[in-house]
Order: C-alpha cells, then sequence, then structure tokens
C-alpha cells in the first residue's frame, strides 16, 4: 500500500528553488534512503508532513501519521530520560505496553540519566523511541548516523530493524552515500536540477553494448568517451576518480562533474581494471589511485575516502574488502 | 484548531519545570521580593510607604516577570529546537502557548499575593478583588508582550535585547512620573502606570472603580492580543 506519492512536486520560496521535480511513492514497509542536502531535507520533510504548501506538482497521502526528526533537532536537557519520554508519552497519549521495548534501544540503563550527561549515540535511540512511542505510520529521519561510533551506529540499527517489525515505515535522508546503504534497501539521489534520481543498488543485466565500431586500438591506450549535447568529450582513465550507476546510466565522476557514459558499468569495468579502476560496490567503479582513506563505520561496512578538496566517500562491500586488499598490496 | 487537554496539560508541566529551573526568568519575582524586602529592613519608614513598596514590588513581578516569562522560555526553546520536537509531535501552536501561559500567570499571581504582607501592608487594607483582577491582567499584557518579543527573536539572546527597553520603560514608570506634570499625564495611560496609580490610592485615599483605569487596562489588553494575533499568524510560533 502506498503511504505517501509524490508527483512533480516543486517547492519555491522566495524565488529560490528548495525542491525541484520531486517524484517518490513511499509504499509502507519500504526502506527508502535519499541522498540530500540536510536543507532541501528539511523542505522536503516539511512538506510530506504537511507543514507547509508545495508550489507545484501534487501529493497524496493516505495517511496523517507522520512524524519527522531533523539532524538538529535539540533535547530538553535538564531532563532525565524517564521525564523525556515521560513528557512526550503524555502528548501522543501512548499506550503503557511501549515502556516494555527499552531494552530493544539499549536505553534502559540510562533511563535515570540526565539527558545533558548522554552521549550522541543514546540521544539519537532516545530520539527514536521518542518517535516510535507516538505509533506513527511512517517515520522521516535525517542522517541519524552521522559522527556516531561504530558501537552506536550498531545499536541504531538494530533499534531501526525492531521499529519497522511494527510495521511502520521509515525512511532516511543523508548528505553520506554509505549512511543510506546501512539503512535502506532503496536508494535515490537529488540533484537540484533533474529531482530525485534512482540510485541502482541490484546488479545491472549484462548488456552486451559494446563499443564494436573501434575495432583495434593499441593496449594501454583508452579513453572514456562522454557524449554531451552534440560533442563528444575523451577522458583519460587517470583523470577520472570514481565511476557510479545511477539510474542504469554509467557517470563518470571528475570533480564535482558528472559526464555520462554510454557503456555500462560492467563494460567500463572490464575496460577499466588494467588502469588500475576496482569495483567496490556494485554501483560504484574507483581510481584505486584515487584513494585515500578506509573507513570501517560498521562490522559489516566499510567506506573509501577519495583525495581531493570534497573528500568523496564511497562504499565498499564487505565481500570486496579480501579482494581490494590483496590487489593494493601486490 | 482542535484543542487537546492532555497536550495542554503535558506542556504546563514541562513549562512550569522550565520556568522554574531557569534562573534567568525566576531572577524578575526574586528581584521583586529580595528588593521590597530589604528596602523596607534598610530604608526609613517614611520614605518607604507600602503603596511605595508594593507598587514597587508588583511593577518588578507582573510587568518584567510577565515579559521574561513570555520571551525567554519561548526563545529558548527555539534556540535548542526543542519547540520544532513538539510541533512534529502534533502539539499544535494553541495548546503549546495556552499550555505555557498558565504556569506563568500562575507564578505571577502568587508572588503578587506574598508581595502584600512582604511590603508591610496589612491584609484587610486591600481591596482583593479589584487587586488581583488588576494585577493579574497587566502580568497577562505583559506574558503577550513577551511572546510578541519570543516570536520575533531567534534566541535567548536576541529576546533578552529585545526585551530589555520595553522592561525598563514599563517598570520605571514610577519614576517617569515624578519628571513633570506632563510625563506624568502620558505614564497614566500605561497599564503600568494605572496599577501603579491604583496601588496608591487604594492605600492612601479609598479606591473606587475608575472607568478611565479600566479602559486604559482593557485598551492595553486588546492591543496586545491584535499584535501577538498578528505576529503569529504572520511569523507562527517558530519562524526562521
Amino acid at each position: 500500500m502506498s503511504l505517501i506519492s509524490l508527483k512533480n512536486v516543486t517547492k519555491q520560496s522566495n524565488g529560490v528553488t528548495d525542491l525541484k521535480n520531486i517524484n517518490l511513492n513511499i509504499d509502507s514497509n519500504s526502506k527508502i534512503g535519499i541522498k540530500i542536502t540536510p536543507s532541501a531535507s528539511k523542505t522536503l520533510f516539511e512538506l510530506i508532513s504537511g507543514n507547509i504548501p508545495i508550489s507545484s506538482g501534487s501529493i497524496v497521502k493516505n495517511t496523517d501519521s507522520i512524524i519527522y526528526e531533523l539532524q538538529t533537532d535539540g533535547f530538553y536537557d535538564s531532563f532525565t530520560v524517564k521525564k523525556y519520554i515521560k513528557l512526550f508519552k503524555k502528548i501522543s497519549n501512548a499506550d503503557n505496553k511501549y515502556l516494555n521495548y527499552l531494552q530493544e534501544f539499549s536505553i534502559e540503563d540510562i533511563w535515570n540519566t540526565k539527558i545533558k550527561n548522554l552521549s550522541s549515540d543514546q540521544k539519537r535511540r532516545i530520539s527514536l523511541f521518542r518517535m516510535f512511542i507516538s505509533a506513527p505510520s511512517l517515520i522521516l529521519i535525517e542522517s541519524p548516523l552521522t559522527n556516531l561510533t561504530d558501537e552506536g551506529i550498531e545499536l541504531y540499527l538494530k533499534a531501526v530493524d525492531f521499529i519497522r517489525n511494527f510495521h511502520i515505515t521509515v525512511l532516511f535522508t543523508s548528505y553520506y552515500m554509505e549512511e543510506l546503504l546501512l539503512l535502506s534497501d532503496e536508494v535515490y539521489r537529488y540533484n537540484d536540477k533533474l529531482g530525485l534520481e534512482k540510485i541502482d543498488i541490484a546488479e545491472e543485466d549484462d548488456t552486451t553494448n559494446d563499443d564494436s565500431g573501434e575495432k583495434f586500438h593499441p593496449q594501454n591506450v583508452f579513453k572514456v568517451a562522454c557524449k554531451m549535447a552534440d560533442k563528444t568529450i575523451f577522458f583519460s582513465p587517470d583523470e577520472i576518480d570514481f565511476i557510479e550507476s545511477i539510474n542504469s546510466v554509467s557517470n563518470i565522476r571528475i570533480g564535482d562533474e558528472y559526464y555520462p557514459s554510454s557503456l555500462t558499468m560492467n563494460d567500463l569495468e572490464e575496460k577499466l581494471a588494467h588502469f588500475g579502476f576496482y569495483r567496490c560496490h556494485r554501483s560504484y567503479l574507483v581510481n584505486l589511485q584515487r584513494i585515500s582513506e578506509l573507513i570501517s563505520y560498521s562490522r559489516n561496512s566499510y567506506t573509501l575516502i577519495l583525495k581531493g578538496s570534497n573528500k568523496e566517500k564511497l562504499p565498499l562491500s564487505r565481500t570486496k574488502m579480501e579482494d581490494l586488499r590483496k590487489l593494493i598490496e601486490s | 484548531m482542535n484543542l487537546s487537554l492532555r497536550k495542554i496539560n503535558a506542556i504546563f508541566q514541562l513549562k512550569l519545570q522550565s520556568i522554574i529551573t531557569n534562573v534567568s526568568i525566576m531572577v524578575a519575582p526574586m528581584l521583586a521580593v529580595g528588593f521590597v524586602l530589604i528596602m523596607k529592613i534598610s530604608m526609613p519608614k517614611e520614605v518607604m510607604t507600602g503603596a511605595f513598596l508594593l507598587g514597587f514590588g508588583v511593577l518588578f513581578n507582573a510587568i518584567m516577570g510577565g515579559i521574561m516569562t513570555g520571551s525567554y522560555p519561548l526563545a529558548e526553546e527555539k534556540e535548542k529546537n526543542t519547540l520544532r520536537v513538539l510541533m512534529t509531535s502534533s502539539v499544535n501552536g494553541a495548546e503549546f502557548i495556552i499550555g505555557s501561559i498558565i504556569p506563568s500567570i500562575i507564578m505571577i499571581i502568587i508572588v503578587n499575593i506574598i508581595l502584600v504582607p512582604i511590603a508591610g501592608v496589612s491584609m484587610d487594607k486591600i481591596n482583593w478583588p479589584i487587586y488581583l483582577i488588576y494585577t493579574t491582567l497587566s502580568g497577562f499584557i505583559s506574558i503577550l508582550i513577551g511572546y510578541i518579543i519570543g516570536i520575533y527573536s531567534k534566541n535567548q539572546m536576541q529576546a533578552g535585547n529585545l526585551s530589555m527597553p520595553i522592561l525598563l520603560i514599563f517598570t520605571m514608570t514610577p519614576m517617569f512620573q515624578m519628571i513633570n506634570k506632563t510625563i506624568q499625564n502620558i505614564a497614566s495611560y500605561t497599564y503600568s502606570g494605572t496599577i501603579i496609580n491604583f496601588i496608591n490610592n487604594m492605600l492612601t485615599i479609598k479606591y473606587t472603580v475608575d472607568f478611565k483605569d479600566i479602559t486604559v487596562l482593557m485598551t492595553w489588553l486588546i492591543l496586545s492580543i491584535i499584535v501577538f494575533i498578528y505576529a503569529y499568524s504572520k511569523h507562527g510560533l517558530d519562524s526562521e
């Protein structure tokens, strides 16, 4: 069942476009993640919950019990966890049975602690519990894992799974892809020119879309061709930071720019393997020369951080970790 | 707009606690009681009459306290992004305002009563119904002014800056009245001036309900309600 569906939704305020061309269908029990900036995320949440009107497009809502949390949301610091939760329990007229689930959120041990003495890991889980007890059908959360420790992330993911068992749909937004990959199955990216685009997490088909026109070319000379309007641009492999698959199109990323390529990820992987490219994730092909750091946010996931001013982060599947290590060390 | 008593009650308890634990708000009633006490003990009786002391205390408590309990907590909720959390948890603006005005009013009424014995005025000299109605009304007007300030400020510091000149004008009314007749005349049209005149008259000559006093208080009340509703409908509580 579809909870909310947005069609061509655009929001402008004071002559500035905050959100453009949003097409999104939130089904119940779906696990959607959206890569989006914090300010756009706030606008999106307010639109979905009906706090602000849309400028154009349409929203069909099949539920009104929506609650959302932004990363900057505050707490009453002088309150204990118990008092804080009781306040919101009273506001939402929640059932007492919810107080039996403290352990699932790992907050039983801090029940009588003042909120100002808690870590951000714990605060995040309290906030999640607060939303859970109001028994909404849809929860929207912005960047819950940012600044959390590994243990904090693990406990938070456990609590999110627990909430999802109650048929509460949880949608996440974040600016960081790896956060979304941990929290959701279906990931979209917001582009302020094109709107929402689905990122292919599933393996794409092995299409035989090879460039047979180029019959022979000297070994080790390869340029990636990108067609932009009426011209074709060629990039040397060493210029490319990484390649990302969006809506089944491989996008060459150089600095801050994206250039779509007509080749599939599989073709590119095959061709670029000689130039030190590695398929670190189903949707990502990374130039190994650009890697600067490897971080593990939780036991099951790793993140590659690239060189350059914007320190782009790419997910690395756990199964690929060993391969990559061998590649780099050999 | 639906009002839920349960939510109002929840906000009431929340606000009661946040007012009592917020030192910068409690400073007004404490100053009111403290100053009256100190002046009564340290100054000669001929200067510090009961009327002067009580008037002084009520001004501090109802005017300064009222404006502060209106503006500071609202600005604090906005500054710490906790108001947004309440609003997304299905609390609406009216529930929030009602739930937060009640504890402030109760505090102002209680301190206004306590001030009478502290100022050394005997209980039977006070015209209680009128005293309570007038002082509570002026407290209510001050709280509304405080809310208007709260709506227009982003944080507690800004709320402090905006409320300071207004606080000074109204709490200093009796001092301005001493300057000359014209200013005294103007001051009698402020709600704080009305309160001072009422207390003076009640304790020196017998006070009879005066048409001008009621008109002045009512005009201030209606004006502040109109400005408040305008500010609220234009900016909401959580404007950015």
